[in-house]
């Protein structure tokens, strides 16, 4: 019985990169089903296409790789992400798995290990390169040392809480909206200004234009 | 109005400017200090985005050459062989380069995950243990940011290079309207007042960016007893 072949989107801002990529996943028998050059493209054409996996790098512009990781996370449960990019370092690593990547390696890396890193995250095993897995087993080893992203120490209501206040909306107006109270909307605005270090909203809301979290 | 009284609304009038024109002389400081950290983050940009991601593809391309050679004569494949190990220290050198002009984690993941980082990658190239502890910061703009950063940069190496430390302290914090980073090494210290008397250069030039931010610089040490280095900064320096 022929194999499906696995649906993937692309998302890179480098058109050289990205066309090579189609080339080498498509000759691997991969089905690229679409291609996006920046963060809110990716979004929609994953929402548009539902992919089994999605590749992309970090550094995206109009909204950052790690903000696309989690919103695919919570609206596309079943699409697995692979992180493919030009960094090294520990930090984007463990930022990225916390975000939701099931996937991590950098670009340089032998064809070959891109294609079997797209069928093991396909197949919901996770593909992580020396680098990635040396960090990982490094965090599990000291939880203690955390590599400071605050937004990724909101919990999913919190978040969802920040792109409110961001918006601009009042703590009310944040209540009516998730449908709870005002007093647990006033705990969740408090919450999310303490992770985040933020004394007011005009702060949270610096902070979520330097991370390229609005829309 | 009596003399005295002119006097002192002279005076007063010379102080107000003298103020205005250090308010100035600050901002104006500031000002070309961003414009050359501005400079130095588009270089390192264009040279991991652009030269970089160019160096990965010409990577993929080498590869695939590779892949279609036939396994006969060697000569072939050991040329792509060679030029793909070139191709491989050409883009660590580059993303190297990038680093140490602006290293990208400062202004994609901020000054926390960015001084984890610089900690992490000095205690390798040393082999001096760094240990580091920031508390909650409050939500800090670019500017604060790599002024913290370029300091620390600083002063851990001289802490590597010049006092041959084995073990450094950073600690990064808080202090009501104000930030406070200190840097405490066990090297072979130095004098103060010499180390902060070399100019535009290392320890001396990081005192003088602080000044321009409204911070301070103070070093405490002598030669055979480690130095620590602490800066304050306040928050709102306009």
């Amino acid at each position: 019985m022929p194999s499906v072949p696995v649906r993937v989107l692309i998302a890179d801002d480098h058109t050289m990169v990205r066309e090579s990529l189609v080339q080498l996943l498509r000759g691997g028998g991969i089905d690229v089903v679409a291609q996006a050059a920046d963060g809110l493209d990716t979004l929609r054409q994953a929402e548009a296409t539902r992919p089994d996996v999605v590749v992309t790098d970090l550094s995206m512009p109009r909204l950052s790789g790690l903000e696309v990781i989690r919103r695919l996370y919570e609206t596309l449960p079943d699409t697995r992400v692979l992180v493919l990019t030009m960094h090294q370092e520990d930090e984007y690593i463990l930022q990225a798995v916390r975000a939701g990547a099931t996937g991590y390696m950098v670009k340089d890396s032998p064809a070959a290990e891109l294609l079997a890193a797209v069928h093991s995250v396909h197949a919901g095993k996770g593909y992580f390169g020396p680098q990635a897995a040396r960090a990982l087993a490094e965090q599990l080893r000291h939880p203690e040392r955390d590599l400071g992203d605050p937004y990724g120490r909101l919990t999913a209501r919190e978040r969802e809480v920040f792109h409110l206040i961001a918006e601009g909306l009042t703590t009310k107006e944040i209540a009516r909206q998730l449908s709870i109270s005002v007093k647990t909307a006033e705990n969740h605005r408090a919450r999310v200004l303490d992770k985040l270090g933020a004394r007011n909203t005009v702060e949270l809301v610096r902070y979520a234009l330097r991370k390229r979290l609005l829309d | 109005m009596n003399d005295a009284a002119e006097l002192r609304e002279l005076y007063q009038q010379l102080l107000e400017r003298l103020e205005r024109n250090e308010r100035e002389f600050r901002r104006l400081g500031r000002a070309v200090w961003k414009v050359q950290e501005d400079e130095r983050r588009r270089i390192a940009r264009d040279l991991h985005d652009g030269v970089g991601q160019n160096l990965t593809v010409l990577k993929h391309r080498l590869h695939e050459l590779d892949a279609a050679l036939p396994t006969q004569p060697a000569g072939l494949r050991d040329t792509v062989a060679a030029a793909l190990a070139l191709c491989g220290d050409t883009l660590e050198d580059t993303r190297e380069l990038s680093r140490l002009l602006r290293p990208p984690i400062l202004d994609d993941l901020g000054l926390e995950a960015a001084l984890r980082w610089l900690v992490r990658s000095q205690s390798q190239a040393s082999g001096a243990r760094v240990d580091l502890q920031i508390d909650a910061l409050p939500e800090l703009d670019g500017e604060l940011q790599t002024l913290l950063f370029r300091v620390t940069q600083e002063a851990l190496t001289n802490a590597a290079k010049h006092a041959a430390a084995s073990h450094v302290q950073v600690r990064l914090q808080r202090q009501g309207a104000a930030l406070s980073l200190e840097i405490e090494d066990d090297g072979r210290g130095c004098d103060p007042a010499l180390a902060l008397g070399s100019g535009g250069t290392g320890l001396g030039g990081m005192r003088e960016r602080l000044r321009l931010y409204g911070g301070r610089l103070h070093m405490r040490g002598a030669p055979g007893a480690g130095l620590r280095v602490s800066a304050q900064v306040p928050l709102d320096y306009t």
